[in-house]
């Protein structure tokens, strides 16, 4: 850490410098290049099915290349795809604000996320697919089923259809908001925590509070973070599939048409295959757009974090906001915590329901309860999908653990060397 | 902590294990049969009830769920391609037909029978096999509610429309529609054509393209449609609920939560119908009644055709003829919901009638329109055509239908070109 007083430029040294200096010559290791042999593997993995649909995007279909496939994009329905696929990254940039918000709010109220903070995690455990099916559950259009038109009619008399035209995008929003707002706020929450101490407090012997504090010490601290966190949530909306595919009903599935599903599509209806890839390219050009910005934000990494070489003593730590408020951050966070894990509450209640009983009544109801509905799942080949599951995903770990952490140690460590993390 | 690592990972070794001896094809190590099917819920358990039954096989059998998004099972080609199609568009038999092989001879006879052959045969070689078929001109009402108004199910389409409007009246919505399923509504459709202008039905079902918005009958059939879907009060929840209603929550609408009347709903309607069904005993169903005094009733046909994509192994082929014994579909039938080509005992007291009806020398057969209009029939054509239509009448009154019909035509023109 280098600071500056009176003109003058002074540097801390962490440590004493005991002994003579030693002249010699930097070490040059064969064993790290060799981790480069997975990252080739990897690299080769990944790039040549990009590679592949490259050249069937430009190919035309009398074998010449140029760009003619790419006249599909003024298809109206591809428009009208890749313009919802924007709004789906505009819904994950706002999901990233809102997350920070939460983050800071419950940093500054320790005592809102004893159960806010678990609640919020809750979510991330389970799929997008199964979050959709579980809003499509609680936005049900009948009274009977559904959590939000039960308690809307007991309220005003009659509901409006959530899941029709229109309204169907508070669903899906909600249904990706509840999966994923958990990891943002998680994120945020554990830069925020990591923020030193003692950097906290002279900012705040400075007088430097509200905004500019914001400006000043949590925003540049966080830039890692934030960096993963749009990347992810980004990748994830432009990525949005399957959410729609299960939330919204036929008939409004080409309102809310995103640019994978309108792909997919176009791969089943027989359409020629170079105006699919060309499809495919552009879904790719706007994830690695974005990538790009994410993977820039993420090296702008100004402070190191703090290595604790003493231990902290408690009473210098950061100031306890009086016990009132703290009680208050407690209740609220309890709340919130119960209304954030409904969702999942509503999910289990209607498994535990019999078939018949989950499509008349709703999961508050009291009758048909029981294991009958896993019967019925694992006699339609639950088992089998589930061990499948398991052993795509033991294989994939293992593939990710064999791969990817070599390529992360050399890309690591040939950072360090060449001062590639300085951009 | 050595010990509890080491129970892990011999724990993960043991679960990596009983994964590949259950799933060995998910590594490709053995390739197993992939069936793909688009059922879902009770169907595909029952499907799963008639593979079980057929025995030890010599090979794996995978059952790929894949909805109404069956068509992707002909996309590109891969490995996770499936081996066996239950195709349930007939009609699309004829546009895969370079994609697919040809059936094992020794069953090949099957496929000749009446209608069957229009759509699987083509210059004498068979491309599909019927394994399940559906009479799609099926009404399931609860008889309780007619009796109340005095009524008596429909037998022609000037009664229907009667007792709708005797039902609104007393304030029983007669019709829930679930537009969620858009093959609901082009059923709907399809039996008001045949039922009032068969031979226009037949010329639109073989013409090599197709224009039904130049077809006067066509016409005639949606202004019949638009009669009977517009009258105020007749569509239980409105359009809007009638949007977001799938096939089985149409069906709970009436026999569940009582607040319709009937439900135009096919023969394999019949487990959900009894499934949900607040009273056992109030249960009935008439047929699609005839369009006009002296004409034939509409049967509009469909059913799902196993088919074989290129190339084939023997373990599709033997798979195929083990489900094509007609003893294999047995399970299902005890299930109730599925009709066999051919055969019309032992059903349920409905699906019998509906059963007879298939077999009757005298009835308005025809396959569902819908899968032999090619890209028309689909989801961006016919589909579509008729929710906007839906939209545009629902609940409004016959005087908007005129306009309607024109609006629906000119959407259909423009698919067609």
């Amino acid at each position: 850490m280098g600071l500056q007083s009176n003109g003058l430029s002074l540097e801390i040294v962490g440590r004493e410098i005991s002994g003579r200096p030693v002249p010699g010559k930097p070490r040059r290791p064969l064993g790290p290049y060799l981790l480069g042999l997975p990252a080739l593997l990897l690299s080769c993995l990944l790039l040549i099915p990009i590679g592949v649909t490259v050249v069937a995007a430009f190919r035309r279909p009398d074998g010449s290349f140029g760009f003619g496939n790419f006249a599909v994009m003024g298809d109206p329905a591809a428009l009208h795809a890749v313009g919802n696929s924007l709004a789906w990254i505009a819904v994950a940039l706002a999901l990233v604000v809102v997350g920070f918000l939460l983050a800071l709010v419950s940093y500054r109220l320790p005592g809102l996320s004893t159960f806010l903070q678990p609640a919020l995690v809750i979510p991330f455990a389970v799929s997008v697919l199964v979050s959709g099916v579980t809003f499509r559950l609680i936005f049900d259009a009948t009274p009977e089923r559904g959590t939000v038109t039960a308690v809307w009619t007991k309220l005003f008399g009659s509901s409006p259809v959530w899941l029709g035209p229109g309204l169907f995008w508070l669903v899906l929003v909600s249904a990706f908001g509840w999966t994923w707002l958990g990891y943002v706020v998680s994120l945020f929450r554990a830069g925020l925590d990591a923020i030193p101490d003692d950097v906290s407090r002279t900012v705040a012997a400075e007088g430097v509070t509200g905004w500019r504090r914001l400006r000043a010490l949590e925003l540049p601290l966080l830039r890692p973070v934030t960096g993963v966190v749009t990347l992810t949530l980004v990748i994830a909306a432009v990525r949005v599939f399957d959410l729609v595919l299960i939330v919204v009903p036929g008939p409004m599935q080409g309102d809310a048409d995103v640019l994978g599903l309108n792909w997919w599509r176009a791969t089943g209806t027989g359409e020629p295959a170079g105006r699919t890839a060309a499809l495919g390219v552009v879904l790719f050009a706007i994830v690695a757009a974005v990538a790009v910005i994410g993977v820039r934000g993420l090296r702008r990494r100004r402070w190191a974090m703090p290595v604790r070489v003493v231990r902290a003593d408690p009473s210098v730590g950061r100031s306890r906001p009086p016990r009132r408020v703290r009680r208050i951050g407690w209740t609220v966070g309890f709340a919130v915590g119960l209304f954030w894990i409904l969702p999942a509450v509503v999910l289990v209640a209607t498994a535990l329901h019999s078939p018949r009983e989950a499509g008349l009544g709703g999961w508050w109801s009291l009758e048909g309860l029981g294991l009958e509905s896993f019967a019925a799942a694992a006699n339609a080949g639950l088992l089998r999908a589930l061990l499948s599951t398991v052993l795509i995903s033991t294989i994939a770990t293992a593939v990710l653990l064999v791969i990817a952490v070599p390529t992360a140690y050399l890309v690591a460590w040939v950072g360090c060397r060449s001062g590639w993390g300085a951009w | 902590m050595p010990t509890s690592r080491r129970a892990f990972l011999g724990a993960s070794a043991a679960l990596l294990a009983a994964g590949c001896s259950g799933t060995p094809d998910v590594l490709g190590l053995r390739r197993s049969v992939r069936v793909a099917v688009s059922w879902s819920g009770q169907e595909l358990r029952a499907f799963h009830s008639v593979l079980d039954n057929l025995g030890r096989l010599d090979y794996p059998v995978e059952v790929v769920p894949l909805g109404d998004d069956i068509s992707t099972a002909f996309g590109p080609r891969s490995a996770r391609r499936p081996d066996l199609v239950m195709l349930p568009q007939p009609g699309l038999v004829a546009e895969h037909r370079k994609d697919l092989a040809s059936m094992p001879d020794d069953l090949a006879d099957r496929s000749r029978a009446r209608l069957w052959n229009e759509l699987l045969v083509d210059g004498g070689t068979t491309y599909g096999l019927p394994f399940k078929t559906a009479n799609k001109s099926a009404v399931w009402y609860r008889p309780s509610v007619l009796a109340k108004e005095g009524l008596q199910p429909p037998t022609q389409w000037s009664e229907w429309l009667a007792v709708n409007r005797a039902l609104s009246l007393s304030g029983v919505r007669p019709l829930a529609l679930a537009a969620g399923d858009g093959w609901v509504l082009t059923d709907f459709l399809e039996n008001v054509l045949l039922g009032s202008s068969p031979s226009s039905y037949q010329a639109l079902a073989t013409a090599a393209r197709p224009q039904p918005s130049e077809q006067p009958a066509f016409a005639a059939a949606l202004r019949l449609l638009g009669t009977m879907w517009s009258a105020p009060g007749v569509l239980a929840g409105g359009v809007e609920r009638s949007l977001v209603q799938q096939f089985p929550d149409a069906i709970v609408e009436v026999f569940g939560h009582h607040r319709a009347a009937m439900v135009l709903a096919s023969d394999f309607a019949e487990p959900v119908v009894h499934s949900f069904a607040t009273d056992p005993s109030d249960i009935g169903m008439f047929t699609f009644p005839p369009m006009s005094p002296g004409a034939a009733a509409p049967v509009v046909v469909g059913g799902d055709v196993m088919v074989l994509p290129k190339p084939t192994s023997d373990d599709a082929r033997d798979l195929v003829r083990r489900l094509a014994a007609p003893a294999a579909v047995d399970p299902w039938i005890a299930a109730g919901g599925f009709l066999a080509d051919g055969r019309t005992t032992g059903y349920s007291p409905e699906l019998t009638r509906l059963a007879k009806q298939l077999v009757a020398p005298t009835a308005s057969l025809q396959f569902d329109l819908s899968d032999r209009l090619g890209r028309l029939g689909d989801i961006n054509g016919l589909w579509r055509v008729l929710t906007d239509f839906l939209v545009r009448i629902g609940g409004r009154g016959s005087g908007v239908v005129p306009d309607a019909v024109e609006a629906a035509l000119t959407q259909l023109k423009k698919v067609e070109s």
